[in-house]
């Protein structure tokens, strides 16, 4: 009797060593969120438009996130344009199939946007949605995978 | 018959292991409810109970986990009650009150009605004759009523306000208990079904669906004169949340594994004080989704048949 109470001791103490969560932790630094500007960056072909982002301060946990976006021509990437229709940014969090809170969009010259208050109201795998709208359809988006 | 009063205590303690519920990520509200059951020869119970939680990480789809620096915490007010009817089937409601504070950029405070449930359960295991090694076993179902605002129809979409999971749901289990003199041990099985919701708002317009999910748990406890010192693992699982219309997402599987110690002090012969320590942090190999620690404390009146 006493066996088998040492025994069942042994297997609980084997399945609970076994069964131990053991976390890989990952750090801001480790994020995976970048700027996109070789080429043509992204390119919406119902304008016929290049867009290329960079961050200006990456969002974190205890801070807004800001970034500039440029539309230039896929000829000449000189050349600064408006696009026709209304740039939008949406964060979408594919694993749980939720948004996060609306970021700002700002005008700031021909072809020059700025978006403020990026932020990802937790952390795992997020989408960027860079949208063309028209009202509230989205005409043309592109797409970022990012780890945050 | 000091025996039998011993155990009808003993059994009381034994239903004190199932206050333990499950915690998704706090921006979804919290998961599916084990049930307000009696496990007891009582013949009514009700609980108060309240929790506090601190979330420790967020655990990424691919496994890796990231620490919160940011407080976010969630206060839980929770009132359970259930009732014998017709000798062995009994009903059962749980109501809960969330308060959730976080700080940071996005800092504040919410509050507000959780997600509510309802039980059926019914006693198809009896153990009238103290059966040295047939346990005693309670099956039920349990519909589950999402007034708790979710994070679909978050106000602002930091869902700060998000206090349930915003589904109805459908669920069915399983409890067996049994005690060996002054040992006990539970288990519960429990698996349910969450119904889609069509949501719009500012970020999409279409429909969400949740899908299958379950959970287990095995507890075990040692009673000495009035104190029963207990620990209780659950693992939870949810399949992936889906969604269709203008933001189509394909979900990742949501899991974790609960760890809890509970300190019970029968008050009375009819009145119970639980402490309970709960750490999300501690076993398993979770996947997408927010890990907590959390302290319960709980009081239950029963009233005998």
């Amino acid at each position: 009797m006493q066996g088998i109470k040492y025994l069942f001791i042994l297997k609980l103490f084997l399945f609970l060593s076994f069964s131990c969560a053991r976390p890989h932790y990952v750090t801001e630094a480790e994020r995976e969120i970048n700027d996109v500007t070789g080429d043509c960056g992204y390119f919406f072909s119902t304008e016929k438009i290049c867009l290329k982002i960079e961050w200006i301060k990456k969002p974190s946990e205890n801070s807004f996130g800001e970034m500039d976006l440029t539309f230039v021509d896929p000829l000449d990437q000189n050349i600064f344009i408006d696009p026709l229709n209304e740039p939008n940014i949406l964060l979408w969090m594919p694993s749980m199939g939720h948004g996060s809170s609306p970021v700002s969009m700002e005008r700031i010259d021909v072809g020059h946007y700025r978006a403020r208050e990026i932020f990802f109201i937790m952390a795992g795998d997020w989408d960027i949605h860079y949208q063309l709208k028209s009202g509230s359809d989205v005409v043309e988006e592109k797409i970022q995978k990012v780890i945050i | 018959m000091w025996k039998r009063k011993s155990r009808k205590l003993l059994f009381s303690y034994i239903l004190l292991s199932f206050l333990e519920k499950s915690w998704g990520a706090p921006c979804c509200g919290s998961g599916f409810t084990i049930p307000s059951i009696i496990t007891s020869d009582d013949k009514a119970q009700l609980s108060f109970n309240y929790t506090y939680s601190l979330i420790h990480a967020d655990v990424l789809s691919n496994g890796d986990w990231r620490l919160r620096e940011e407080k976010d915490l969630t206060e839980i007010f929770k009132i359970e009650g259930a009732h014998i009817f017709k000798d062995r089937f009994q009903w059962g409601i749980s109501a809960p009150y969330q308060k959730r504070t976080r700080d940071g950029v996005q800092s504040g405070t919410s509050e507000g009605l959780g997600d509510t449930s309802l039980q059926l359960g019914y006693e198809y295991l009896p153990d009238w004759d103290y059966n040295p090694l047939r346990p005693k076993g309670i099956g039920y179902l349990s519909l589950i009523f999402p007034t708790g605002k979710s994070i679909y129809e978050s106000a602002d979409g930091s869902g700060l306000d998000a206090r349930g999971r915003g589904f109805w749901a459908f669920g069915m289990g399983s409890i067996l208990t049994k005690s060996w003199g002054p040992w006990d041990a539970n288990l519960n099985l429990e698996a349910h079904y969450s119904f889609p919701k069509k949501i719009s708002n500012n970020t999409t317009n279409g429909t969400v669906e949740p899908g299958l999910g379950g959970s287990g748990s095995l507890g075990g406890g040692y009673n000495w004169k009035s104190i029963r010192l207990g620990a209780l693992m659950n693992g939870f699982y949810e399949s992936p949340t889906d969604v269709t219309g203008t933001t189509p997402s394909e979900g990742v599987i949501k899991r974790y594994v609960s760890s809890s110690l509970i300190l019970s002090y029968l008050l009375k012969t009819n009145e119970s004080v639980v402490l309970s320590y709960n750490d999300q942090t501690l076993f398993g190999s979770p996947v997408n989704t927010s890990l907590s620690k959390s302290v319960t404390i709980f009081y239950q009146k029963r009233w005998p048949r």
